[in-house]
């Protein structure tokens, strides 16, 4: 449903012959995926294999060492507001403000997405996220898991349509199990309105016909694995 | 409401929950001008000799105290990120955060300006001139510091760069500003003074949120 097609003018999100480079060292090369509407990509990989720097890649905040990101067959790099537009990222950090309350933290973003009623809005993407009995704290009483709750209810502020590609580093961790399947539910409804998903993960989240791809399946040689460990040994702790 | 006055309203919020910030700015602006009678010793004549001069440069290290933080804290939780990902450019990011800036740290040390001018004997006749100058010079603090926070952003100890990087050129700032309060004190014009500070401001109103910007999106590769 996800791979396969390699025509570029299929619509969705497409990547040919990726590659990354971390400092002098190659973290993947010559990546190749596609993503339809509806579908979903789950990356997997250990520590350091490029999952968040392929995810940095996808949403435009870094730039690959070569090949191309394309949307409906155009490359990202010639519109990128276009593509900001059509994205929503969570990282590792949450983006929560101590001072404000988890309302205040999530309407701030639907202001910033040019999204009416904001905190209309915030209230019901709290509510998705089962945070609403949390509105009204501010956000340093907030636990770990809460705080990616709230980062992760921006996710459902705005209509598929209008932020059609998720890219979500890890979502699942500090979550509890109810909070996992929420977010699972929420991905299923984004992808039934024709959204699309990449995420990274380690634990198993229930993703339904996703495709799965290995970074380390397109990581460096064994050669640059020692050299890079040999230079990391170098390094003075 | 636009995306800048959205984020405007987000760092003023912030700034008045957390309210340390603009208080402790406005005190070290006392203490630090309180502190030159006590080593210069109180003679009125000598005190209002460099009233303008300590005024200002007090404001100056003032303003400096809280820039370290101006696009920090938003790169330390991620939200720089999620900001350069927003419908908002990055260069009106850049303008509501030093634009907030100014709110919550310079226009409090010019209300402040009369108690202190006042502590130094500055003469009745200046002290319109000394709150004109800081209306025009406490802006220009806030636009150049906030090109040295965007490039010392992520950089180690950028704390103790920053300064080092942006002192030097608020020197054009305070020689102006200096000179148009003594040149009033002195029965002279001083509008080409204010003129040139005008200027400056005038300048660094479009370069400084485009300098500032340039330099977020470098931090955040």
């Amino acid at each position: 449903m996800t791979q396969g097609q390699t025509q570029s003018a299929d619509p969705g999100l497409a990547a040919r012959r990726l590659t990354c480079l971390r400092g002098e060292r190659v973290v993947f090369a010559e990546l190749d995926f596609t993503l339809s509407p509806g579908g979903a990509l789950i990356l997997v990989g250990p520590n350091g294999s490029g999952k968040s720097s392929l995810l940095r890649l996808l949403a435009g905040l870094s730039r690959p060492f070569s090949g191309a990101l394309t949307w409906n067959g155009s490359d990202i790099a010639q519109d990128p507001d276009a593509h900001r537009a059509r994205l929503r990222y969570a990282g590792h950090q949450d983006a929560v403000k101590p001072t404000l309350t988890a309302l205040e933290n999530l309407s701030v973003w639907a202001g910033l997405d040019g999204l009416d009623d904001p905190e209309d809005r915030a209230g019901r993407a709290l509510a998705a996220l089962a945070m609403d009995h949390v509105a009204d704290m501010p956000g340093r009483y907030l636990s770990a898991g809460q705080k990616k709750r709230v980062n992760l209810a921006r996710l459902a502020l705005a209509p598929a349509r209008t932020a059609p590609l998720w890219l979500l580093d890890e979502p699942a961790t500090a979550l509890d199990r109810d909070s996992i399947d929420r977010l699972a539910a929420l991905i299923a409804a984004h992808r039934r309105a024709g959204g699309m998903v990449v995420l990274s993960t380690h634990s198993d989240m229930d993703v339904a016909d996703a495709a799965t791809l290995n970074l380390a399946d397109f990581g460096a040689t064994a050669d640059d694995e020692d050299e890079s460990q040999d230079e990391a040994a170098g390094v003075p702790a | 409401m636009s995306g800048f006055l959205r984020l405007l309203r987000r760092d003023l919020r912030l700034a008045l929950r957390q309210g340390a910030d603009a208080a402790m700015a406005v005190l070290f602006f006392v203490l630090c001008v309180i502190m030159f009678p006590f080593g210069i010793g109180p003679e009125p004549g000598v005190l209002a000799r460099i009233a303008p001069g300590v005024i200002l440069v007090a404001a100056l290290l003032a303003s400096l105290l809280s820039l370290d933080r101006l696009f920090q804290a938003d790169h330390e939780d991620g939200s720089l990120e999620l900001l350069s990902l927003s419908s908002l450019p990055m260069e009106a990011v850049a303008a509501a955060k030093i634009l907030a800036h100014w709110l919550v740290t310079g226009l409090p040390l010019i209300l402040a300006a009369p108690l202190l001018a006042l502590f130094l004997n500055l003469p009745t006749d200046g002290f319109p001139i000394l709150l004109l100058t800081l209306l025009l010079a406490t802006p220009l603090l806030s636009l150049i510091g906030g090109i040295g926070a965007a490039l010392t952003l992520g950089a180690r100890r950028g704390g103790v760069l920053l300064p080092l990087l942006v002192l030097p050129l608020y020197i054009p700032a305070l020689i102006f500003a200096a000179a148009a309060v003594d040149s009033v004190l002195t029965g002279q014009s001083a509008r080409p003074h204010l003129l040139l500070l005008s200027g400056l401001l005038a300048a660094s109103l479009p370069l400084s949120p485009w300098g500032a910007a340039a330099a977020l999106r470098a931090a955040l590769e």
